[in-house]
């Protein structure tokens, strides 16, 4: 059995990280695509997959429910599952709404939230919350259906790193709102909003900063946490699930990267990170790699003795010689790279390559050599 | 046809934006030398750890701080604590006021509860270094160059004055708000940079975005940078005009046998050729698309070399000479 073909089997959660632009989606897809082959009923959740995979997978349209991929996409590609396959598009704000939906203790003060002008931009703004959205999707999807096999397409983001850091986001949601719980006069449980200022230095305090944000902002702030209170232990709660269910053994974390400098780079402060936070490591896919160009040095000097007389031959034949030396060159730096980078790995860290391909990727049956390649490996 | 990409060096802030893995932090650098080239005093800003800055340089990170990175260029990775310090400071002018404040849990809670403000934070800290505000003892500098997060959270960034101006009240903060919006909506003094790879979601992604920023932000944006082009740099000039030519390239693998040029090693130069030519067309396809939108199109080749600093020394310099997306 190849080793991603044991890494599909061994696992019931993937979770693709890298840096934007380094192909997770195409290779979680991929994975995915593995994952049916091999008889597991699987979910792809992806952030946001280019329109024509899009609608190869089936989603156009469809955000946040997970549906199955079309069957006349699988059969002009000429597959044939094993079991289900089915994919997601993330929709941050939705899950947002669902998740306050679900914790609100009365639809008067669910609507209340949603109309609280801090959590507009909480749920509007990207900044952060699509990390968190993503592992909060996945935990109810992993809870509440009965996927055998969930790979994980994470947020682009500038440091594959970024999405690690999320479910610290929610720690320090609920830490807010715990810290503003103590401003909060007793009284604003009835409608009437007024502080409880617990010191004199943090009254001066209180007053610079109210001065400073203008009217308003303190108060949308506290109307905002005081309908949350009541759902915090519930937000708590859960976020201590999701942890459970990322550190769990067959949860696993795959590093995507491109054969270049600046993306294997990242590996470091990645793995410190992963280290630190006690999840598991699977190892690398490196994505758009050359193939070997293969030799071809030495044979213009030869037939331009064989071809003289043909001059449209010479001139085609330096040509082809001048991008096959592009391509070489570019190989052996890739190469060189990916030496270097192999030898520092740890022995448990495994490793695999998909080479470029000349199409795009985009439909099932480019996708289906991408997972082809995985699977040899 | 015009110079655009030169005539955007007059601005004093320039935006450099694009999906994650374009090349933005190269064409930040590389534009950064041009302008320095021709006698301006540059900054070049960066969000977060990365110190891409020092890689595209070979200098010291940051680190916070304001760095010389060459003649001419600094360099300043934004962190948040000094950049709140910043802020706080231009409000309150007393400085035991505002160290209490910013030490204070409920500052800090603040500053983490309300969404934004993180981001307006890094605003007014461009903002003054652009503006020529700032009294660190560094510059003053003639540009700011910004190295944007990617895509999405770049355009999070741009509307964040949008977002925080309805909940903002009348106030020192608010005013410095509403100077930021002034210098980022400013077409002389503030200008978008897109960057780009010929590829599928890189151009789909900066077309959308144009498309954001026109209908959402009144923020200029100039030229859109195509990063890493096959086909240029490497190639005769008679090797890149045969690759544009399509009746050159078709039917290789007939050609050749029928040359009487067979062999393994014909083999490996048909399949290296097909590959490239393929990812050539690919790119052609996505350049077009750029071009269809009526995008001004800056090519920038792929160079090989060994590091970034030396990447940008070439992108630099294939910078300073016009050229079109049209002679690709």
């Amino acid at each position: 059995m190849s080793t991603v073909s044991r890494m599909i089997r061994e696992h019931d959660v993937l979770v693709c990280c890298g840096n934007g632009g380094v192909g997770k989606t195409t290779v979680s897809a991929a994975l995915a695509l593995l994952g049916a082959l091999q008889g597991r009923n699987t979910l792809i959740m992806t952030i946001d997959p280019a329109k024509r995979l899009a609608n190869a997978l089936g989603l156009s349209g469809l955000s946040n429910r997970q549906a199955p991929i079309p069957r006349e996409h699988l059969e002009q590609a000429g597959l044939h599952l094993e079991a289900r396959l089915h994919a997601m598009m993330l929709d941050a704000k939705s899950t947002w709404d669902d998740l306050v939906a679900r914790y609100a203790p009365t639809e008067a003060i669910r609507d209340r939230i949603y109309h609280n002008l801090i959590y507009r931009n909480l749920s509007d703004a990207m900044s952060g919350s699509q990390e968190y959205m993503a592992l909060e999707k996945l935990y109810e999807v992993a809870t509440d259906y009965d996927y055998d096999l969930i790979v994980v397409d994470t947020p682009p983001s500038r440091n594959a790193v970024d999405f690690l850091r999320a479910p610290l986001r929610m720690k320090s949601f609920v830490s807010n709102s715990t810290f503003f719980k103590l401003f909060l006069n007793p009284g604003m449980r009835a409608g009437k909003f007024g502080w409880r200022l617990v010191s004199s230095g943090g009254a001066t305090l209180f007053k610079i900063l109210e001065r400073i944000t203008g009217a308003g902002l303190l108060r949308d702030l506290a109307e905002f946490f005081t309908h949350f209170e009541e759902m915090i232990a519930g937000f708590g709660a859960r976020a201590s699930h999701i942890d459970d269910l990322i550190h769990s053994t067959r949860c696993a974390f795959i590093l995507v990267a491109t054969p270049t400098a600046p993306s294997l780079a990242e590996v470091n402060d990645f793995k410190q990170v992963l280290d630190m936070m006690k999840l598991s490591f699977w190892g690398h896919i490196i994505n758009r790699v050359i193939p070997d160009p293969g030799a071809a040095g030495g044979i213009i000097d030869e037939t331009t003795k064989n071809a003289a007389g043909d001059p449209a031959a010479v001139e085609l034949l330096e040509y082809l010689e001048a991008i096959h030396a592009l391509q070489h060159a570019r190989f052996v730096e890739e190469r060189r790279l990916l030496e270097d980078f192999s030898a520092h790995l740890p022995q448990q860290d495994h490793l695999v390559e998909i080479p470029v391909l000349p199409r795009e990727v985009n439909d099932l049956s480019v996708l289906a050599e991408v997972a082809d390649r995985l699977a040899r490996q | 046809m015009s110079i655009p990409f030169l005539d955007m060096l007059k601005r004093k802030l320039i935006i450099v934006t694009g999906k994650g893995g374009v090349g933005k932090s190269l064409i930040a650098a590389a534009v950064a030398r041009v302008a320095a080239t021709r006698g301006a005093n540059v900054l070049v800003m960066e969000i977060g750890e990365a110190e891409r800055m020092a890689a595209m340089f070979n200098a010291q990170p940051s680190r916070g701080e304001v760095r010389r990175l060459d003649t001419r260029i600094d360099g300043l990775s934004c962190h948040q604590d000094t950049a709140q310090e910043t802020m706080a400071v231009s409000i309150i002018k007393l400085r035991f006021l505002y160290t209490t404040l910013i030490r204070s849990k409920l500052f800090k809670n603040f500053i983490d509860a309300v969404p934004g403000l993180h981001d307006m934070v890094l605003l007014n800290q461009v903002r003054l270094y652009a503006e020529q505000e700032a009294e660190d003892g560094h510059g003053p500098y003639d540009m700011v160059i910004l190295d944007a997060p990617a895509t999405g959270h770049a355009l999070s960034l741009l509307r964040v004055p949008e977002l925080l101006r309805n909940i903002i009240g009348v106030g020192p903060l608010r005013r410095l708000l509403d100077r930021i919006t002034i210098l980022l909506e400013d077409p002389q003094a503030a200008v978008l940079l897109p960057v780009a790879l010929a590829e599928d979601l890189p151009v789909t992604e900066t077309l959308e975005f144009l498309t954001a920023v026109r209908e959402r932000l009144g923020i200029a944006f100039g030229p859109v940078v195509a990063n890493n082009l096959l086909g240029i740099s490497g190639l005769s000039n008679a090797h890149r005009l045969m690759l544009r030519t399509p009746s050159a390239n078709d039917s290789v693998r007939t050609r050749l046998p029928r040359a009487g040029l067979t062999g393994t090693g014909f083999e490996a130069l048909a399949a290296a050729h097909d590959l490239f030519y393929a990812r050539y067309l690919l790119q052609k396809k996505h350049l077009f698309r750029l071009m269809e939108s009526g995008q001004t199109v800056v090519p920038v080749p792929r160079f090989q070399t060994n590091d970034e600093a030396a990447t940008t020394l070439e992108v630099a310099a294939w910078l300073l000479k016009p050229s079109t997306a049209e002679e690709l």
